[in-house]
């Protein structure tokens, strides 16, 4: 019904009543253009519809119109005496300014009263349309061949059907594959003969025209009429295609991950801790057999099997780890013992990732593996380690080695007891941060990287260290390229060999050369001097004696015989100064003893007391009373002897000698200078014969000339050198270098 | 031959002597001088040239000498020796002349130097050089 129809309009001051179609019919009024006078339909409402729509409109009018009234009357048809029920629904439409309702506005309605059955009926033919019209399953209806009677909607489309009647009279036969189409037909003719349903089949349907695969889950049922008689099938049909392929995909992904899990060589798991604190393993591998010896299902609803078999010793600890991940979502790492029933105890490591889950319980998957070799190796190695430190710690060499980036990764006792650095400050650091010398530190840097870049060892034959203390010392270096064990990094290998002792030998050796080399210059030159002298006097002899001649006058004869003397005397002469000279030689250095040169100054002018007390010898002196060192007392004695003798021989004539001594240490060694106002010495003459043999320069009849010789032998024995300094007339200085 | 003036300077009493000894002997008519030094050496025979006396024709010089050394006597010679006319023949006979290295010394001195005789020179080598 329009609402046109139904409407009205209630003038209550007028008490008339305008309208639509529907309240002329209800009055039986022909004309309907006229108002309707209130009396006039007032008196088509029995006496207690009256009463109940006086309440609903007070009602309504003292809401002030708020809510809509409604209200239901029973009327009489006057044109067909029909039975009918009226709904009234309405409003005040204006209100008199006193808040009185002046005109009410609405609709009336028949109200449509079937029986019970009827009304059944009829929605279920109204579902049942609707339910073929939007259902998204399909649903079909077949007579006992099989084809079908009706299909709906969905089922048309599936079939690709423009209309659900174009599939009427048609079977599986014209839709799907022959394959699929016979599974069907014989399912129903089944049905058909034993009046049994078939539930929930899982299809795979495939179509006759197209290569589309489909998965539906079907319901198949016999089909009574009203009569109760079997007039064919009827089913449901839900694809499933999506949900079978994401089922297909979890299975795949399920036995991939049961493979997988089989071959990992340890225990994967989900653990579940439930928010009222159960522990369940939603998830456990085989694996679980092989390390704890249990089975997966042994620990589906507990954990307490798998804390069986924890060590007890570490059951503590594996709990309250285990409490900590939980409870703080932190990654669960541990290694712990376990007793296996027939392994024993076994060494395992757990690692697991908690993950909160948004009902609050926490899920972690993990894993355990059994790693007592990798332990029982590790310990080995450990060993091993210990081992080959303590093999390296044994070497007095310096071993160490480096890593690409100069890091010390490797170092022996000897290197540590050398550089004075404990082991653990060692490791780790470079020669920079260690503090060697910037110089030193990039010279090694340059050569290990010289040795990674060749592969290449490289020897370093001398290197030079100087310790903070100015100890030196010398080492011989050996750098190896090297492959580090765990990493196989390059690295380099230093064995350092110390060769200070070596060097010192080397050194003493060389000291030792030159005093040879010196001691032969000066046996080379005393064999010249030798010859020299002896050839002259053997010369002489030679001569004097072919000089001889029986008939010479005895005269003659007596002058040559004085001659021949004096040449033997000189002879001798020369023997017994060589013989002096051999024996200063020959005297030992070990016959060191402590001297106080002051003593030994006082012992010599005593020995030369006539000498100084006959020139009147004056002495200025400067000596330290306690200049002590280690000399051979015989070379002081010597020495002292032979420059104050020299000073007081070749004095001036005419003038009273004075003689200056003085002597003191500097920085361990010991000097001494004597001076004197004598004669002095040509130097550009006299120099390179100073300290020659048999070299006198003055004439004067005491000269010998070995005296100076001697001295600077001894001087230079000891360790010592002599200088002089003259000019004639104006006097001589030796200085000395004592030792 | 005529009789020669021959000059030894040397220190070596012993061997002065033994010399002038051999000398005689030889050649009896040559007479023989000698000096002990160098420096005394060369005073006297300036002596001899201012007094126009007539300088020795060969010296027989050693080396090895206080005062002055055969060296300088011959540097210190030369003013004297180029003055004369005369022909002094000089021969230089010293222990400082290695036998076998005559020559060497020889190069050096060859203008004024007749000879270098390694010491100790007997009777036959003399009579070789004077001759």
């Amino acid at each position: 019904m329009s609402s046109r129809k139904a409407y009205w309009v209630w003038d209550i001051e007028a008490e008339t009543i305008e309208g639509g179609e529907f309240l002329y019919q209800l009055l039986g009024i022909e004309d309907r253009k006229e108002p309707i006078h209130w009396k006039l339909l007032e008196s088509e409402f029995s006496e207690q519809d009256l009463i109940s729509v006086q309440e609903v409109l007070n009602q309504h009018f003292d809401s002030k119109g708020k809510e809509t009234f409604r209200v239901e009357t029973s009327h009489l048809l006057k044109e067909s005496g029909e039975q009918i029920n009226v709904l009234w629904f309405g409003e005040v439409i204006q209100w008199s300014i006193e808040g009185k309702p002046l005109k009410i506005s609405g609709l009336a309605k028949k109200k449509v009263d079937l029986s019970a059955r009827e009304k059944l009926s009829k929605l279920e033919t109204f579902l049942f349309s609707r339910l073929m019209e939007h259902l998204n399953e399909s649903i079909f209806f077949k007579d006992l061949d099989s084809k079908f009677i009706r299909i709906n909607a969905e089922c048309a489309r599936k079939f690709g059907l423009d209309h659900p009647d174009d599939a009427i009279g048609k079977s599986d036969f014209d839709i799907f594959s022959e394959e699929h189409a016979r599974e069907a037909f014989q399912d129903e003719q089944k049905i058909i003969a034993t009046e049994e349903p078939i539930f929930q089949k899982v299809e795979k349907e495939t179509f006759s025209d197209s290569d589309e695969v489909l998965w539906a889950s079907t319901t198949k049922m016999p089909l009574y009429d009203n009569t109760g008689e079997l007039i064919g099938t009827f089913g449901i049909t839900r694809d499933i295609t999506d949900k079978k392929l994401l089922e297909d995909e979890l299975e795949y992904n399920r036995k991939m991950f049961d493979k997988l899990s089989e071959l990992a060589p340890g225990f994967l798991f989900l653990h579940k801790v439930e928010k009222d604190n159960t522990i369940r393993f939603p998830f456990a591998s085989e694996g679980i057999n092989e390390i704890f010896d249990l089975k997966p299902k042994d620990i589906k609803d507990s954990i307490k099997p798998l804390l069986r078999r924890v060590h007890k010793d570490d059951i503590k600890s594996v709990l309250s780890s285990i409490m900590e991940s939980v409870t703080f979502l932190a990654d669960w790492n541990i290694e712990y013992r376990i007793h296996h029933p027939t392994k024993g105890e076994r060494w395992v490591r757990g690692l697991a990732k908690p993950e909160e889950q948004e009902d609050k319980s926490v899920l972690s998957p993990g894993y355990i593996t059994d790693i007592t070799e990798i332990k029982e190796a590790s310990e080995r190695n450990d060993k091993l380690r210990l081992q080959f430190q303590s093999i390296l710690n044994a070497i007095p060499n310096l071993i160490f080695i480096k890593d690409l980036s100069g890091k010390y990764l490797v170092v022996n006792d000897a290197a540590c007891d050398f550089f004075g650095i404990a082991r653990e400050d060692f490791l780790g650091k470079t020669d920079e941060e260690l503090g060697v010398p910037e110089e030193n530190a990039q010279n090694f840097r340059q050569a290990d990287l010289k040795v990674i870049e060749s592969g290449e060892p490289i020897f370093i034959p001398e290197i030079k260290t100087v310790k903070e203390t100015g100890e030196e010392y010398w080492h011989q270096t050996i750098k190896l390229p090297y492959k580090q064990i765990d990493t196989d990094e390059e690295a380099v290998l230093t064995i350092v060999t110390d060769i200070t002792d070596r060097k010192q030998r080397e050194s003493e050796l060389d000291n030792s050369l030159e005093i040879i080399g010196q001691q032969n210059q000066r046996l080379t030159n005393f064999a010249h001097i030798v010859s020299h002298n002896l050839r002259n006097h053997a010369g002489n002899i030679s001569m004097l004696l072919n000089l001889h001649d029986p008939e010479e006058s005895e005269e003659e004869q007596r002058e040559i015989l004085g001659y021949l003397n004096t040449a033997a005397e000189n002879l001798n002469e020369s023997i017994a100064d060589l013989n002096e000279i051999v024996d200063q030689q020959q005297m030992s250095i070990d016959q060191f003893k402590d001297v106080n040169l002051k003593v030994y100054l006082e012992k010599i002018k005593e020995i030369l007391v006539s000498d100084i007390l006959s020139n009147n010898v004056k002495f200025e002196e400067d000596v330290p009373e306690d200049l002590v060192f280690g000399y051979n007392p015989a070379y002081l004695e010597s020495i002292l002897l032979n420059l104050i003798s020299n000073a007081i021989k070749y004095r001036k004539p005419e003038v009273a000698p004075r003689i200056k001594i003085t002597a003191h240490e500097t920085d361990g060694s010991f000097y001494l200078e004597v001076s004197d106002n004598g004669l002095g010495i040509d130097m550009q003459r006299h120099q390179e014969k100073l300290f020659g043999m048999y070299k006198t320069f003055h004439g004067n009849e005491n000269a010998k000339g070995i005296g100076l010789f001697i001295t600077k032998n001894q001087i230079e024995s000891m360790g010592g050198s002599i200088e002089v300094e003259s000019e004639p007339g104006e006097g001589t200085t030796f200085k000395i270098k004592l030792k | 031959m005529s009789t020669r003036s021959i000059c030894i300077i040397d220190d070596d009493k012993v061997y002065t002597f033994g010399i002038k000894k051999i000398i005689k002997n030889l050649l009896p008519g040559d007479t023989v001088t000698t000096y002990n030094n160098g420096k005394e050496a060369l005073e006297q025979l300036k002596k001899l040239q201012k007094a126009s006396e007539s300088l020795p024709d060969v010296i027989l010089l050693d080396i090895d000498m206080p005062e002055m050394n055969g060296w300088d006597f011959l540097k210190e010679f030369d003013a004297v020796r180029d003055s004369v006319e005369k022909k002094i023949e000089i021969f230089v006979i010293s222990s400082r002349i290695e036998s076998g290295k005559e020559s060497l010394y020889q190069v050096e001195w060859d203008s004024k130097v007749s000879k270098f005789v390694p010491k100790p020179v007997d009777a036959n080598r003399l009579k070789e050089l004077l001759s």
